[in-house]
């Protein structure tokens, strides 16, 4: 998509990832890299292990095995370097029910270290980008699922990060909403690096420069979104192919 | 009469006030991020109708054991010698209601996946959450003693001994500070609200109960296990002196708490490796 000549610097990393909860491997051995400027679209089933992989790359939690590296920075070793360059909207989009967007933007950017000056204009950006105006004031816990997962958005995207990694960013939203983070997606690709993971695979299609699918913990495809059409026919086969599910 | 002596506990009050701001102020300007969850925490506990209900219910029993006792007129004395037997009691009962949702919260919600990504160290969070729960305690201490000071006051036509009442409240302030980390570590535990206040009550009342164990246990044994306790080592206080070992016994309590909290925020990294291997607390805290 799109004629930008992605750079060969590795952005995200992992390194023979695998975490262990006793004899159960959440992951295995996973090892993949996104490189600088490209989205990357993380399939794969319900409890394949992707949630657990991208903790992992965020710091969230330390692998069992491998290293996991953002901007070049060890997450284990050199976590706190790492996650300044790093936007992170965890699964579910959580949120402080209590607070407003506002007060909510503000204690992150109060928490990132944000300049008086530039934390007023990066709220006003995030704002203006997420489109929360009209609900900027109002408690989040009465928001409704779209605006709440806009708020995470610009939770993730205040402190202008580098690399972004998204947890299923359109669980539960409806097909207008999806197309709006579909735009917004398509406009951050432009300058950040981006891995985020999904179910919807038109939507992998429409964003995704490649795809990397896991499986029972295992990574079992890397490569285009065309590489992946022609392991059978189109995504949604390809997808059941891969994942060895029951015919 | 009863003016003056409200003037001295305010200048009282006010010192030591200044000098908590000015610890909080270096927090601030140090550590960033455990200022911004201070705040957080600390404006989020009082835009809460629960947190008033818990306040009020503070200072109602605070006031209650300190004047209630007839043992309060009989002695005939201007000081808070019921509250301090009581103020253990009742702390078993507030505190955990600080503390219950410290933790427990973030986690039911998700939120601490956003926290602990932030570039902070987790210390930093845990202080951060450690003393807003001391600033919201304190902030009740504070409406306690004014409304025991103004009955004292009163009762006394002015002649309370301002500093033995101020030694009193130094002492209460630091049994709070030590159960409030101890309160903490329970919230750590659990997801669940509730039980993170049964098991901020239940890891504190051995601290509470052992002033009493000369009840089960015969008097050697019992003097022993009574000098662990917190009743007796906040005795000095009592007396009006702010002693260096009752100091030293809350400070050490609260570390400790505060430690055990740093492993159990750090839990999230344990796993059995393929060949068992587990990173111990203690390597743990040298990244």
């Amino acid at each position: 998509m799109g004629n930008k000549v992605a750079s060969s610097t590795a952005m995200i990393e992992a390194i023979g990832l695998s975490k262990f909860y006793g004899p159960f491997a959440a992951a295995r051995e996973i090892s993949f890299s996104v490189n600088q400027g490209e989205l990357v679209a993380f399939l794969g089933p319900n409890g394949a292990g992707k949630s657990t992989t991208m903790k992992m790359l965020t710091g969230y939690l330390s692998p069992s095995e491998g290293s996991a590296r953002i901007a070049g920075h060890d997450m284990f070793s050199d976590r706190i370097a790492g996650s300044k360059h790093l936007g992170y909207l965890p699964e579910n989009g959580p949120l402080y029910p209590d607070m407003t967007p506002f007060s909510l933007l503000n204690f992150f950017a109060d928490a990132r270290g944000l300049e008086r000056d530039y934390k007023k204009v990066r709220i006003e950006a995030v704002v203006e980008m997420c489109d929360l105006k009209t609900v900027l004031h109002k408690a989040i816990s009465k928001l409704s699922k779209g605006f709440r997962q806009r708020v995470g958005m610009a939770q993730a995207l205040l402190h202008e990060p580098d690399v972004l990694i998204l947890d299923e960013p359109t669980a539960g939203l409806d097909p207008n909403q999806i197309r709006e983070v579909r735009n917004t997606m398509r406009k951050l690709g432009e300058t950040k690096t981006i891995l985020l993971s999904t179910h919807i695979l038109q939507e992998v299609e429409a964003m995704a420069s490649r795809v990397i699918m896991i499986n029972e913990g295992r990574k079992v495809f890397e490569g285009t979104v065309d590489d992946l059409k022609k392991v059978k026919g189109d995504l949604t086969d390809a997808f059941h192919k891969l994942t060895g599910a029951a015919a | 009469m009863i003016a003056s002596a409200l003037l001295r506990l305010l200048l009282l009050d006010i010192v030591s006030l200044g000098v908590l701001f000015a610890m909080v102020l270096l927090l601030a300007r140090g550590r960033r991020v455990a200022y911004a969850v201070l705040k957080r925490n600390f404006y989020g506990y009082f835009s809460n109708p629960t947190g008033y209900v818990f306040l009020c219910l503070f200072v109602l029993l605070t006031s209650m054991a300190a004047f209630w006792p007839h043992e309060f007129f009989s002695s005939n004395l201007g000081t808070l010698s019921e509250l301090n037997k009581w103020f253990t009691y009742i702390m078993l009962f507030f505190i955990p209601a600080i503390t219950m949702s410290i933790w427990a919260e973030e986690r039911r919600q998700g939120t601490d996946e956003l926290l602990l990504t932030l570039p902070a160290a987790d210390f930093d969070i845990v202080i951060g959450k450690y003393v807003a729960a001391a600033a919201i305690y304190t902030v009740s201490l504070l409406f306690s003693q004014f409304s025991t000071f103004l009955v004292l006051a009163f009762l006394t036509n002015g002649e309370v001994d301002t500093g033995l009442f101020f030694s009193n409240y130094v002492g209460y302030w630091l049994i709070g500070l030590a159960m409030i980390a101890i309160g903490m570590v329970a919230s750590f535990l659990t997801n669940n609200l509730t039980v993170g206040f049964i098991l901020g009550a239940l890891f504190n009342a051995p601290l509470a109960f052992a002033a009493a164990s000369d009840t089960i246990i015969g008097r050697g044994w019992a003097r022993d296990i009574k000098g662990f306790s917190l009743a007796e080592r906040f005795d000095d206080f009592g007396r009006g002196i702010i002693s260096l070992s009752g100091l030293a016994y809350f400070l050490l309590l609260a570390s400790f708490g505060l430690y055990l909290c740093m492993i159990l925020i750090g839990k999230r990294h344990w796993n059995s490796g393929k060949d068992g291997n587990k990173p111990s607390p203690i390597t743990w805290f040298a990244h």
